[in-house]
């Protein structure tokens, strides 16, 4: 009797708890508080970021716009395109983060920053101060630091609203041409690494449309930035010259006359390594900049025998005299504005700190007083599939 | 005490993944904003204060076997010392407990979940917590020896796709400053190492005891390696802008692309988050909880894990009205965590250095306002 009244009443209260805990259970599977549909949300693919004339922030974005799976399954048979399109939003702000409150306002759906590759500045705002952008796009949880930063030549909108023919939208073809490097790619990460380095100066490639029709934008030229502003503009040619400085020159085709009055001759540079190597004598402040380069030869119009080691080497010594003058172009512009983008300081600043420590404070006047100097080494490690191009050769093979 | 027994391997794998959990994410901003681009060089000398208490918990230990810190601290100091004494341990245990699920729910809201109100966070791990720290000392150190490869499987993928990117030339300049730098950071690394000296109150249920010194060594030694692999990436992938972020890790863990096609791995970095949390949690939680019922000499420490959770949980939201508080309090907890963690015991040993056999009443019952002052005094001697 009495040990089933125990039993009963241990029934109950197993019974009990098996009738709570699914009750409490439920409780949890309301609460779906960051539950996002993805037909909820806008993607952000790209942003460009403009200077209003109010001094306000004019904030576009290129949002990719997922359709609803219903319809997504109706149209398989098509492109696969036709049912996600790309489309472009406006709205001005006092700063970044109330233009993109803005931006919300107009929307139905939620803007979503975690997939935006691409940012590009208006260059009137990057002459301003890119500050304020910079701190949202790192204060912000979703934005990546992966993404690539773009200074616009002109109006970043004109970049972000772009229709290209080959990729989805125009973010991913300028994050296409950046990964293949003919300019600089820079992430946001890398832009906060070299603001925070003794400097503080960062250089941002340029997004140019080609005024041509039809209009194509490229990445060409690179804008220094000093003190969060635009401060100097380089064009390709000088933005080669800072590759090769930075040790970011993945290929190369380097073309020049084979030898004084001769045919042009290129070669193809595969593997590229540089080195600033900064020394203090003295007084005297001297970089060393050495470079070392491995190219296959891609084209030798001129007479030269290219079979003979002596004619390889001249040849080499020829492109490595193309590269010396491409890096001193640039070298000798900052130098001349005074701006050190060059990264000459974080070398100064990592082999000899405590003379850093001293010359921090007029480095602006110091850096323009700097001698480079070169040591580059190129090695023509091959020829092609021809040697010695007598048949190609009006006269025949006539050469030393 | 309970037949449950964990061995020493067990215990090294609790107590490594407790430090690793909040050490992870925090300490490198921590470190970098104090000793530059040399603080890799700080956990090399701040594991001296692991090895520190992994002898000091075993000295003890060795004197009063089958004795918890608590425990011995009555023996030592007589009850009317030891009590006070051992209290003010327990409070820097339930501090370090409700700091690190601040930590963790702060980060899971601020970088994963921002619509779910932190103190779901907070109370699901600490309910999470209490089911595990009932099931008993055994569960808790098999878990840890099952998460430990996860964990570090992790902190692999993280880590290997971006060597590649990595610029050796960061470390330069090296000791600018010299090694006062390097010092300060290896005092601020003291939040984490002698996190060691809660082996003390682990070691009554260790079966092998013989082997505890060796084990526990390899822990300390495991945690320095950590630190400072991660210190060196985080220093070579970021350089200066490691103190532009509070999160440097979990900023890397975003940035890692494997194979160009697998981005966006912070998924991992919230795996690791919850898995290693989850362990310092159930470690810190029962240290908590089987001290309390000591101190109460309770027959069994069941009763009070939900209430000692509770008590958690307020000092979680207690005082800390946001993050700017809570980030400042790093500066703060240092202190009491090295009073807590290195001082107390510091000041034991030594006292049962002059002591011999259990205790006698040597010391007239002192006023218990003497105690923390008395601990000042060595700490700085």
């Amino acid at each position: 009797m009495r040990l089933s009244m125990h039993a009963s009443a241990r029934f109950i209260r197993c019974s009990c708890v098996r009738v709570a805990a699914p009750l409490l259970l439920a409780a949890l599977l309301s609460g779906c508080w960051d539950r996002t549909e993805i037909n909820d949300l806008a993607i952000i693919t790209a942003a460009g970021m403009d200077l209003a004339d109010d001094g306000k922030i004019k904030l576009s974005v290129q949002l990719f716009v997922p359709s609803p799976p219903s319809s997504e399954q109706g149209s398989s048979t098509s492109s696969p395109g036709a049912s996600n399109k790309t489309i472009i939003r406006y709205a001005t702000g006092l700063d970044m983060a109330d233009a993109a409150a803005r931006l919300q306002e107009m929307m139905s759906r939620r803007l979503f920053w975690g997939q935006a590759d691409v940012f590009i500045f208006g260059e009137k705002l990057a002459k301003r101060s890119i500050k304020e952008p910079m701190d949202f796009l790192t204060r912000h949880p979703h934005p990546r630091e992966r993404a690539n930063l773009f200074v616009s030549d002109g109006e970043a909108e004109e970049i972000v609203k772009w229709k290209t023919p080959i990729e989805r939208n125009s973010a991913e073809t300028l994050r296409e041409m950046a990964v293949l490097q003919t300019g600089l790619n820079t992430s946001i990460l890398q832009v906060i690494e070299e603001l925070a380095e003794e400097a503080h100066t960062a250089v941002i490639p340029v997004v140019r449309i080609m005024r041509k029709k039809p209009e194509v934008p490229f990445i060409g030229g690179t804008v220094a930035i000093k003190d969060l502003r635009q401060a100097a503009k380089l064009d390709s040619l000088e933005t080669r010259g800072l590759l090769w400085l930075r040790n970011e020159i993945k290929f190369a085709t380097l073309t020049a006359p084979a030898y004084p009055g001769g045919d042009y001759a290129s070669v193809y540079i595969y593997s590229a390594n540089s080195k600033l190597v900064p020394s203090i004598k003295g007084n005297k402040w001297s970089m060393l900049v050495a470079i070392e380069a491995t190219s296959n030869l891609n084209e030798n119009a001129s007479t030269l025998d290219i079979t003979k080691e002596a004619n390889v080497k001249r040849l080499e010594r020829t492109f490595e005299g193309i590269i010396q003058s491409r890096i001193d172009k640039t070298v000798k512009k900052a130098q001349r504005s005074g701006i050190d983008y060059l990264g000459f300081a974080e070398q100064y600043h990592r082999h000899y700190p405590k003379h850093w420590l001293a010359a921090k404070k007029d480095w602006d006047t110091r850096f323009p007083k700097i001698e480079v100097r070169y040591k580059i080494r190129l090695t023509i490690a091959r020829n092609g599939l021809t040697g010695k191009n007598a048949t190609l050769q009006s006269g025949g093979g006539n050469n030393s | 005490m309970n037949n449950d027994k964990i061995t020493s391997a067990q215990l090294a794998c609790m107590l490594f993944l407790s430090i690793l959990a909040t050490s992870m994410l925090t300490s490198p901003s921590l470190a970098y904003g104090i000793a530059k681009n040399d603080m890799w060089m700080t956990p090399l000398i701040g594991s001296l204060g692991g090895f520190l208490t992994v002898a000091l918990s075993l000295a003890l230990y060795r004197r009063y076997p089958g004795c918890t810190l608590i425990q011995y601290s009555d023996l030592i100091l007589t009850k009317w010392l030891g009590k006070p004494i051992s209290l003010v341990f327990l409070f820097v245990c339930l501090q370090m407990n409700a700091n690190q699920l601040r930590q963790f729910a702060e980060l899971m809201k601020l970088a994963f979940m921002v619509n779910t109100p932190i103190i779901i966070f907070a109370v699901s791990m600490m309910l999470v917590g209490a089911i595990v720290v009932n099931l008993g000392i055994e569960l808790i150190g098999r878990l840890s020896l099952l998460f430990t490869p996860i964990i570090i499987i992790i902190v692999a993928v993280l880590i290997l796709p971006l060597i590649r990117g990595m610029e050796p030339d960061q470390l330069l300049p090296f000791m600018a400053d010299g090694a006062a730098p390097i010092l300060r950071g290896a005092f601020a690394l003291q939040i984490w190492f002698p996190t060691y000296i809660y082996a003390a109150m682990f070691l009554p249920y260790v079966s092998d005891i013989n082997k505890a010194r060796r084990w526990l060594n390899w822990g300390v030694c495991w945690s320095t390696t950590i630190f400072t692999l991660s210190f060196l990436y985080i220093v070579m992938s970021m350089g200066a802008a490691s103190q532009h972020f509070s999160y440097p890790f979990l900023l890397l863990s975003r940035y890692v692309t494997i194979a160009s096609f697998m981005t966006h791995l912070d998924a991992l970095i919230m795996i690791l988050w919850v898995l290693d949390v989850f362990i310092r949690t159930i470690v810190m939680y029962y240290a908590a909880v089987s001290g309390f019922s000591q101190w109460f000499q309770l027959p069994s420490y069941k009763p009070i894990t939900l209430p000692v959770g509770l008590l958690i949980v307020l000092l979680t939201f207690w005082s800390i009205p946001d993050i700017t508080t809570y980030n400042f309090l790093a500066y703060i907890v240092l202190y009491y965590y090295t009073l807590g963690n290195i001082c107390i015991p510091l000041l034991l040993y030594i006292i049962a250095l002059f002591r011999s056999g259990p205790a006698q009443d040597e010391h007239s019952p002192a006023p218990s306002g003497s105690g923390p002052s008395v601990l000042h005094g060595e700490g700085t001697a």
